[in-house]
């Protein structure tokens, strides 16, 4: 063997040994759980007996005929529409006005921020309290009679988790577009300014068109991010309450399998569910990134 | 020269003027922005109320005024009902290790497919980006099941198996972008020096991955740190539990004395929110990097 392809061996053994446990992990953890997801699918599996049946696709056809599954689905899907744009437009928002000549911009940016840091379990209870205890308490120092009990009516608990859920995580969606902000080339502006276009001028047509692929990657992410809804309904709502009123997708999923013990069936949900993330995913990456092109 | 000194005199005269005058726009801008901080202050003054009142003061005071005096034993209470340092040092534990063999097996993989002339490390690549499309929450029920059947239960070292796992897909697609802009030639003179491939990639190499390694340790570990659903199935023994889990039971076994509760909410952030504050410019680069890139 020669000098060079014994090196040439050497090396693809080399890289052999860094891809291997990687992917192991990876098979094992991950594409393994896939397939048998699928597989539990088809089948009436109960989590405790050995053996199952195939009963081929009528857990999906069950679960399209459920209505609590339909319920779910809906709340979980309106919950994320909402999600996404409110919390694309205030990120947007308060990214712009941070990033003007306003004093303390580096206080307001951190105290805004801050929730991001929490778990969704801790920030969800915070809510909870506000809402029950706090904001009503409020009522009887000012003698007034608002309605501040959001989370324990089922006609207003969607607004209530929408305002928590944004309260916590706009600040996150801030600082990337912070970021896309401060890597607009400056030049870009004086441009508009010499041909005497003010401040909505500038807006439409510098800032807009420069942060395109930071708007498409804020919405496919928030999107993603709030249909997979399932910590904070866990203590906002004392798992999805009142009644199943708040019962998102993967809370739907956790009670079917854990709690009713029908494995099989969650398992269909759960195909389901990873079957909308998917399309909106791709959706979105494919109508967004045509737009940014024109743009 | 007067001419000059004339100029000189009049930009500082319009500099001054500037100065002085007061753009309504940003005092209005200005305003609003120091409202809406107030705003998100709010939640956290009211945690501060409630964990500072002892009990009289509970029955005495509306939730929403503060203590009539600062009372500290609901944290030491809280203390002991999380069994604070025993589930802050696991949680600890399983971040650190997660986002360790996170980044090193998604690194020493991405060097092969970004490095690899072979075809079929390309094809890896897009094995692992199926994954990106599937968050761990879809399949829980599979992974719970093959868990147990592979004794995971009730193991820390379970518990990140399946956090590395299921993060894999996400470090593979950072490290490789970040490595296909490096360039090629230091690890070319290594090569010429006589050093081998794996001494290559972690004396040359990995040093020069910093800015991506913060990035997805940063990302990650917060998910890590933060995540309930899965130490929810797999860790049940109550000295096993992480700071999610813990603070849960809280809330459930103080349905009424919700003053503990408050009381370990706080000791359970300060500490992530210490770190943030020390860290703060990294971790903003770190975020909207991995944001806009992933």
């Amino acid at each position: 063997m020669s000098l060079i392809s014994k090196q040439k061996y050497k090396k693809e053994l080399t890289y052999l040994m860094f891809i291997l446990p990687g992917i192991l992990i990876y098979v094992i953890g991950m594409f393994l759980p896939i397939i048998k997801g699928v597989g539990y699918s088809l089948t009436d599996w109960d989590g405790l007996s050995e053996t199952s049946k195939f009963i081929g696709i009528s857990n999906y056809l069950d679960a399209f005929k459920d209505s609590r599954v339909l319920y779910s689905f809906w709340f979980t899907l309106k919950f994320t529409f909402w999600n996404t744009i409110i919390q694309n437009i205030f990120a947007l928002a308060f990214a712009i006005a941070l990033d003007s000549k306003i004093k303390g911009k580096k206080l307001l940016r951190t105290i805004i921020y801050i929730p991001a840091l929490l778990s969704p379990i801790l920030v969800g209870y915070i809510w909870n309290r506000l809402f029950t205890d706090v904001l009503p308490s409020l009522n009887s120092i000012l003698h007034t009679n608002f309605n501040f009990s959001l989370l324990s009516n089922p006609d207003t608990v969607l607004s209530g988790l929408v305002i928590i859920n944004n309260w916590q995580w706009i600040g996150y969606w801030m600082v990337v577009y912070l970021a896309a902000l401060q890597s607009v080339p400056i030049e870009l502006y004086e441009a508009i300014e010499i041909d005497g276009g003010g401040a909505l001028k500038k807006f439409c047509y510098v800032t807009l068109p420069m942060i395109a692929p930071a708007i498409t990657i804020c919405i496919v992410s928030i999107s993603t991010g709030s249909f997979k809804l399932f910590d904070l309904v866990v203590t906002a709502t004392k798992r999805g309450g009142p009644g199943h009123a708040s019962e998102s997708m993967i809370l739907l999923i956790y009670n079917m399998a854990f709690g009713v013990g029908r494995p099989s069936y969650a398992s269909a949900i759960s195909m389901i569910f990873l079957g909308c993330l998917m399309i909106f995913a791709v959706f979105q990456l494919k109508y967004f990134r045509k737009k940014e092109i024109q743009l | 020269m007067s001419s000059k000194s004339e100029v000189c005199q009049e930009n500082s005269i319009k500099i001054i003027h500037n100065k002085k005058k007061i753009n309504p726009t940003i005092l209005a801008l200005q305003l609003v922005m120091v409202v809406i901080g107030l705003i998100y202050l709010f939640p956290f003054l009211m945690c501060l109320f409630y964990a500072m009142k002892d009990r009289i003061d509970i029955f005495n005071t509306l939730p929403i005024q503060p203590p009539t005096k600062i009372y500290w034993g609901n944290f030491s209470e809280a203390i002991e009902r999380l069994k604070y340092f025993q589930v802050m040092g696991n949680t600890l534990l399983i971040t650190i290790f997660s986002s360790l063999f996170t980044v090193l097996f998604s690194s020493m993989i991405a060097y092969v497919i970004s490095r690899g002339q072979k075809s079929y490390y390309k094809i890896l690549y897009y094995f692992f980006l199926i994954g990106l499309l599937v968050p761990y929450q879809a399949i829980f029920i599979p992974i719970y099941q093959l868990g147990s059947t592979l004794g995971f239960v009730n193991t820390f070292y379970g518990l990140i198996f399946f956090y590395v796992a299921t993060s894999l897909p996400f470090g593979v697609f950072l490290m490789t972008g970040f490595m296909n802009t490096m360039p090629l030639e230091i690890e070319e003179a290594a090569f010429v020096d006589g050093a081998s491939t794996s001494q290559t990639f972690f004396q040359i190499v990995a040093p020069m991955l910093k800015p991506a390694i913060a990035t997805l340790v940063i990302m990650q570990s917060f998910m890590y740190w933060n995540d309930y659903l899965m130490p929810l199935l797999f860790l049940q023994k109550a000295d096993m539990r992480t700071i999610t889990i813990s603070i849960n039971g809280l809330f459930e076994q103080y349905r009424e004395y919700y003053h503990v509760a408050f009381a370990g909410i706080i000791l359970s952030s300060v500490p992530i929110v210490a770190v943030f504050m020390s860290l703060q410019k990294y971790f903003i680069k770190g975020m909207s990097a991995g944001a806009l890139k992933g």
